[in-house]
């Protein structure tokens, strides 16, 4: 999908405006790190990445859940709180950041 | 088994050096590595002695496991009362130093006494002499590798090593080995100094020889686990710890400013995706039998090339001194290998500086023509890691550690340590559970000592809220005796993101044929971590130093997701002693001890 279609999307759906934000090696997968929408209400974390899966053309759902399990280690914080501590993915979407990061660790 | 059963003895004043017999029955106990040396080091030194004495000792320790192909087995550890706590001191390191060190046949050297010239060891197989170190004192940590690693002829000799970091007896100076890989914290590279010990080199022939003959099998099904794990698999391999910079960041917890705030706005600008993006990440590197390979080799457009730096260097440089160049934090760590100095430390003890200096209790003419230390200053950080090493100008105070340096300016307030350790890169009142497991490390502010991050933030292996108290101590412990196999066992920390327990119950049973079940090896842990505590307690140590800065326990965080949060010490540290078995003022019961055997 072009630049184009996308905007013209994003402005035709009256809803909330989210970021999402990809980071570790999905960042370095996608096509850009950011994305901006706005989704219906009631849109869930699940929803949303399905959505991200047909805009990227990249199979990001994939990455981060298994069936409607989140893969352990993958972290998806929704304004600065794991959806796992929400509703998991059924978690509803509210207006602000999503911060998406598949399996990872460090120390 | 992979034992080699043999112990090297080097008396440093004397000269003389000796071989011993391993104690199976004792190895039984303490397996190897951490928990074998911590234990020889309880029996052989008094816990009160001046870490810098002659009367110190220092042991260099690899596990069974060391030197084997069980993934990622290639850790030693340095043990010793360290300078920057006092209390027992561990260090843990990989590269590929500990491998031949059982290679040439020894399981640990003990070294004892003090010797009257600088010296190094150097070892070749059954061939062991002490030799003149003079021309070697004062050279880098890479320097004295390369000038080394020709000992026998091959340039195959591995080398452990300090730099005028260790030379200077700076606190939190480190024992590097393959110029890169560093047993790191707590000030054991101070101790070698002490010693006049600059370097051992070792090449070896021999190669360990596993009990079962279906090691190989086993090993292979956790190379397996570890490859298809998506964390050690592909996320640690691609961007290596400092991944971990956005993560700790989006959840509140990444310490900025000396701890002052707890996220920090730009961090998008030094992250470990952004060594990637702007092209200063030339490739991964793997220690010994890793098939993770989270080292990051890099070139800077500068022209240092240079490793790392890891997840917590970065932070310490960066966020922790409000510092968003990256180049400068990248030379800054290559500054701390190159002087064999602890980058968490170094960085800390600057943003310490910081603080005091933009507060008005470090006077101007305290710098001695230096930078000003202010939050955000590139040039600080580097100008004032060097300064360090060679205890040049205020170098020469900051050497002394962020507790020692924010006495001297009578704000002791302004150090963020535990027992005179500075804290790594999470800040606990975002995490309550790595919160008490900083308070109670045995070796003082740590984070690879029980990594609670793992379930608290990271999901692995299963999700706990971080804010949450209930079962956080149990949960604590059982990270601790854990982390505590896994040092003594010789693999790295980093394997239990894919590994249980009992993946470690197999490749230890394969290889010594001690045939543990879970629980014995759990409990060889649990004794491990229970003899560093009667260290401590000997030391001196009591129940008012497993505590955290107050900053942590009495002011709410300002922004973020943790918004008004505290941590809640009070409340989990008489919990864990509980759990522990250990009495209201955190000191073992006889009951647990006889438990233990100890």
């Amino acid at each position: 999908m072009s630049l184009r279609q996308r905007n013209w999307r994003s402005s035709v759906c009256s809803g909330m405006k989210v970021e999402v934000e990809f980071f570790a090696t999905l960042r370095l997968k996608l096509p850009k790190p950011t994305y901006q929408l706005d989704m219906p209400e009631g849109t869930t974390i699940k929803d949303l990445m399905r959505e991200l899966d047909r805009i990227t053309g990249q199979p990001v759902s994939k990455e981060l859940f298994r069936g409607d399990e989140v893969i352990p280690g993958t972290v998806i914080l929704l304004n600065g709180k794991n959806i796992l501590h929400l509703n998991g993915v059924e978690t509803p979407l509210e207006p602000g950041k999503i911060a998406v990061f598949p399996p990872v660790a460090g120390g | 088994m992979s034992y080699t059963g043999k112990l090297l003895r080097v008396n440093l004043s004397t000269g003389e050096i000796k071989t011993e017999q391993l104690d199976t029955d004792l190895a039984r106990k303490f397996l190897g590595g951490r928990g074998l040396a911590s234990k020889m080091l309880y029996d052989e030194i008094d816990p009160k002695v001046d870490p810098l004495s002659p009367e110190n000792k220092i042991i260099f320790a690899t596990g069974p496991l060391t030197g084997t192909n069980a993934p990622t087995g290639g850790r030693y550890m340095v043990i010793t009362k360290g300078p920057l706590t006092g209390t027992i001191a561990s260090s843990n390191s990989g590269g590929f130093f500990g491998a031949e060190l059982k290679f040439a046949g020894y399981d640990m050297i003990i070294l004892e006494g003090k010797a009257d010239k600088p010296v190094y060891l150097s070892i070749h197989d059954d061939e062991v002499q002490l030799k003149d170190a003079t021309q070697l004192w004062g050279k880098d940590v890479f320097e004295t590798t390369d000038a080394l690693a020709n000992e026998f002829g091959d340039g195959k000799a591995r080398v452990s090593c300090i730099g005028p970091g260790g030379e200077n007896l700076v606190k939190f100076a480190a024992v590097m080995n393959d110029k890169h890989r560093a047993a790191g914290r707590t000030g054991v590279g101070a101790v070698m100094g002490s010693k006049n010990l600059k370097a051992i080199v070792v090449r070896g022939s021999g190669r360990p020889k596993p009990s079962s003959p279906d090691f190989m099998e086993v090993v292979r099904q956790k190379i397996n686990i570890i490859k298809q794990n998506p964390v050690t698999g592909e996320g640690l391999p691609a961007l290596g710890t400092k991944v971990l910079d956005n993560i700790i960041n989006q959840s509140g917890a990444y310490p900025t400013r000396n701890f002052q705030e707890s996220v920090f706005e730009r961090t998008h600008e030094v992250s470990g995706e952004a060594l990637v993006e702007k092209k200063y990440l030339k490739k991964n590197t793997a220690c010994f039998a890793c098939p993770i390979g989270c080292g990051r080799v890099i070139t800077l457009p500068n022209g240092i090339d240079s490793e790392g730096p890891e997840y917590e260097a970065g932070w310490a440089y960066g966020a922790d001194c409000g510092v968003d160049n990256l180049i400068a934090i990248c030379e800054a760590n290559h500054l701390c290998n190159k002087y064999g100095i602890d980058p968490i430390s170094a960085g800390s003890t600057i943003a310490c500086a910081m603080e005091l200096y933009e507060k008005g209790y470090l006077p101007k003419e305290d710098l001695n023509k230096g930078p000003e230390p202010i939050f955000g200053s590139s040039e600080a950080i580097v100008y004032y890691t060097k300064a360090i090493a060679l205890r040049e100008g205020l170098g020469d105070k900051l050497a002394e550690g962020s507790k020692r340096f924010s006495e001297m300016y009578g704000h002791p307030e302004f150090a963020m340590h535990v027992k005179g350790q500075e804290l790594p890169a999470y800040d606990p009142r975002g995490v309550q559970g790595h919160g008490l497991q900083y308070a109670t490390s045995n070796r003082g502010g740590c984070h690879v000592r029980g990594y609670m991050i793992s379930p608290e933030v990271l999901g692995i292996p299963e999700k706990l809220d971080p804010q949450e108290l209930n079962g956080k101590p149990d949960w604590v412990k059982t990270f601790q005796d854990l982390t505590a196999v896994i040092d003594s066992a010789g693999l790295c920390l980093f394997t239990s993101f894919a590994l249980t327990a009992d993946d470690y119950r197999d490749l230890v049973n394969a290889d010594t044929g001690f045939n543990y079940t879970t629980e014995e090896l759990m409990k060889v842990g649990e004794r491990v971590w229970n003899l560093e505590r009667l260290f401590n307690l000997k030391a001196g140590f009591t129940k008012a130093d497993d505590t955290l800065p107050k900053r942590l326990l009495e002011q709410p965080v300002q922004e973020g997701p943790n918004k008004g949060a505290v941590h809640h010490l009070d409340e989990l540290l008489p919990l864990y002693y509980k759990v522990r078995g250990w009495d209201e003022n955190g000191v073992p019961t006889p009951a647990k001890l006889a438990e233990l055997g100890l």
